[in-house]
């Protein structure tokens, strides 16, 4: 569009009546042609072809709100002059804006917005009713219906675009809440752990001491006060590490450690329970034994806890078979049980911190659902994943990668 | 950084329908240290007036100037992480903003929202075309401290004044600010409309609000 300064807003906005007598004169660049008259018609200055023209503009204007574009001539003091009007209804009356061309009309919409005029806004109200009239004319819809579907979409946007405002608002909300809870958590534990690990010491020192001494039911009591606050330090040692890893406080104290003696040395300790239920627990290695840089305290905690699973929840004269494998850039472990299996909607929440899968272990055994939540960690701390597959009834299969670079 | 440059690009990016490009030059001005108001008052605002400029000349289709809404408004939903968590820790209250009026000019009043909340508030934005009871529900529900309502056109001045007036009756120690392009063009409507503050632009609604949070509300 030429953007000529000069051609700038040349010609008139009038308010008029319906009826066509002027009632204000609000912009007239053209008043030496047109010197009106606030008293006057405009029908007066219409010669009889534009008068014809003008009362359709009118009644394009009061049937549908807006109308622009008519040519009409208009006659003034020298000569006629054909210009372009546009019109819209202000209350009662008719706002007229009449200039050279469309353009024009437009450079009065610009130079009116720049000014805060409210008569802007009724040319911007005559410009969209008048197109979008027209791209309803020219796509061939039915009245109305591309604008309200464009308005529909956008309705639906802005209100998606709300859900997802609240939406990470709360997300964010609830993460911090977490974090304050691991916290609280942290020290809620932190202080449970020294009356319970006075519990034990005392009770380990009464079996030491005075077991003799005792009938065989009294025996069984102190025997369980131990077994169970042995139990309990575990899963507090437990909550503490969880707390301490969602914290991000995990520290791994990585050097070079061979893998297979990491995975002998937990095979030999879940080995008495295994042979208690009769369980083959095998072991292969696949190639030569991978060395890699780890923290060998939190691995064996990984690699205790999978083997310790599986040997808990594995009925009795099955199999379990861990094995090693590796290549160029990763070491992988695999535990493989032939336990009850994992359903496809616990895969997802077993390394979550507090949930356990509906599975029952075979002798009743207690857990409390953090372990794998921390083996997880722990091996992501390490640069590496775990997964699982498994079938109900047949067996679940935990595999473990490491990655070997050690940088 | 050259604003300028980056507005022009923006827009560019915007009528070429790539979101893209929109999303990457956006992400690069706030890596460059840009803020948000900064890429709102600067940026976001005055491309959209300009799209809008466009399509009322009749040099882009409606469906343009929708896409560029979209893009937009995606644009800016993909910092609401950053926003949330970037937060002012301080809680300076509750504020429920609205807009009354066509949804195509509700992005000025989504961008207040987000800046007053970067300042510490809880702001529920309800976004437009909310009837003015759904709007009164949330104010009872909600209880908060401050209302905006915000409108582009004169034609909903009936809707606002019955809005303010009804909060009121609920509660008169309420305040309301009013703002939005409809106050702008036409200077007798918030004499009209009623209200406790009439917000221009971003910097005098957020003045406001910071005034309202000083008061140890």
């Amino acid at each position: 569009m030429e953007m000529d300064s000069k051609t700038k807003s040349r010609g008139f906005i009038i308010r008029c009546t319906r009826q066509g007598v002027i009632k204000d004169i609000i912009r007239n660049e053209l008043k030496q042609e047109f010197p009106f008259d606030p008293e006057e018609n405009i029908h007066y200055y219409l010669d009889h072809q534009s008068l014809i023209e003008y009362k359709r503009f009118f009644t394009e204007v009061t049937e549908s709100g807006a109308g622009l574009g008519w040519q009409l001539n208009l006659k003034g003091n020298a000569e006629t002059r054909a210009l372009t009007f546009a019109g819209v209804l202000e209350d009662e009356d008719l706002l007229v804006v009449a200039a050279e061309n469309v353009d024009q009309i437009l450079d009065y919409y610009e130079e009116l917005i720049k000014k805060n005029s409210p008569y802007a806004n009724k040319i911007r109200d005559i410009i969209q009713r008048s197109f979008t009239r027209n791209l309803i004319r020219n796509t061939g819809l039915p009245k109305n219906a591309e604008i309200e579907t464009y308005h529909s979409i956008n309705t639906l946007n802005n209100e998606l675009t709300n859900v997802q405002r609240e939406l990470t608002k709360k997300n964010i909300q609830l993460e911090r809440i977490d974090e304050q809870k691991n916290e609280y958590l942290g020290m809620a534990v932190h202080d449970l752990r020294n009356p319970i690990g006075t519990i034990m010491g005392y009770s380990e020192i009464l079996k030491a001491e005075i077991e003799d001494n005792l009938n065989d039911e009294q025996k069984e009591m102190l025997g369980l006060i131990y077994s169970s606050s042995e139990y309990m330090l575990k899963i507090i040692d437990d909550f503490l590490d969880v707390s301490k890893i969602q914290l991000g406080n995990l520290k791994l104290d990585r050097i070079l450690v061979n893998i297979e003696e990491l995975v002998k040395q937990n095979i030999s300790i879940n080995l008495i329970v295994a042979q208690q239920k009769e369980i083959n627990l095998n072991y292969t290695l696949k190639g030569e034994a991978p060395i890699v840089m780890i923290d060998p305290g939190k691995m064996n905690q990984v690699l205790n806890n999978l083997i310790g699973n599986a040997v808990k929840f594995s009925p009795s004269q099955s199999s379990i078979a861990v094995r090693i494998s590796s290549d160029h850039e990763k070491v992988m472990i695999e535990v493989v049980d032939q336990g009850l299996g994992i359903s496809m909607e616990d895969k997802d929440k077993i390394f979550n911190p507090y949930q356990q899968a509906e599975t029952k272990s075979t002798k009743g055994e207690k857990g409390e659902g953090l372990g794998l939540a921390i083996v997880k960690k722990i091996i992501k701390g390490h640069g590496g994943d775990i997964k699982v597959e498994s079938e109900i009834g047949k067996g679940s299969r935990f595999f473990v990668w490491l990655p070997k670079d050690l940088t | 950084m050259d604003i300028e440059k980056l507005k022009e690009d923006y827009i560019s990016g915007l009528l070429q329908g790539d979101r893209h490009r929109c999303r990457l030059l956006v992400k690069k001005a706030l890596q460059e240290k840009m803020t948000l108001q900064e890429l709102y008052e600067q940026v976001f605002a005055p491309a959209m007036v300009e799209i809008g400029r466009l399509w009322e000349m009749n040099e882009i289709s409606i469906a343009q100037e929708h896409l560029a809404t979209a893009i937009t408004q995606s644009v800016i939903s993909s910092f609401y992480e950053y926003l949330f968590s970037h937060k002012n820790k301080e809680y300076k209250g509750k504020m429920i903003l609205t807009c009354v009026g066509d949804e195509l000019h509700e992005l000025g009043p989504r961008m207040l929202a987000d800046l007053i909340e970067m300042e510490g508030w809880d702001v529920k934005y309800l976004g437009a075309n909310i009837p003015v009871d759904a709007v009164f529900e949330m104010v009872v529900q909600e209880k908060p401290d401050l209302i905006g309502i915000s409108a582009t056109i004169e034609g909903n001045k009936e809707d606002i004044k019955k809005l303010v007036k009804r909060i009121k009756e609920y509660d008169p120690g309420i305040p309301v600010m009013v703002g939005g392009l409809a106050f702008i063009i036409s200077p007798d409507l918030y004499e009209y409309t009623g209200g406790d503050f009439l917000g221009k632009n971003f910097v005098e609604a957020l003045e406001f609000a910071r005034k309202l949070a000083g008061k140890g509300m």
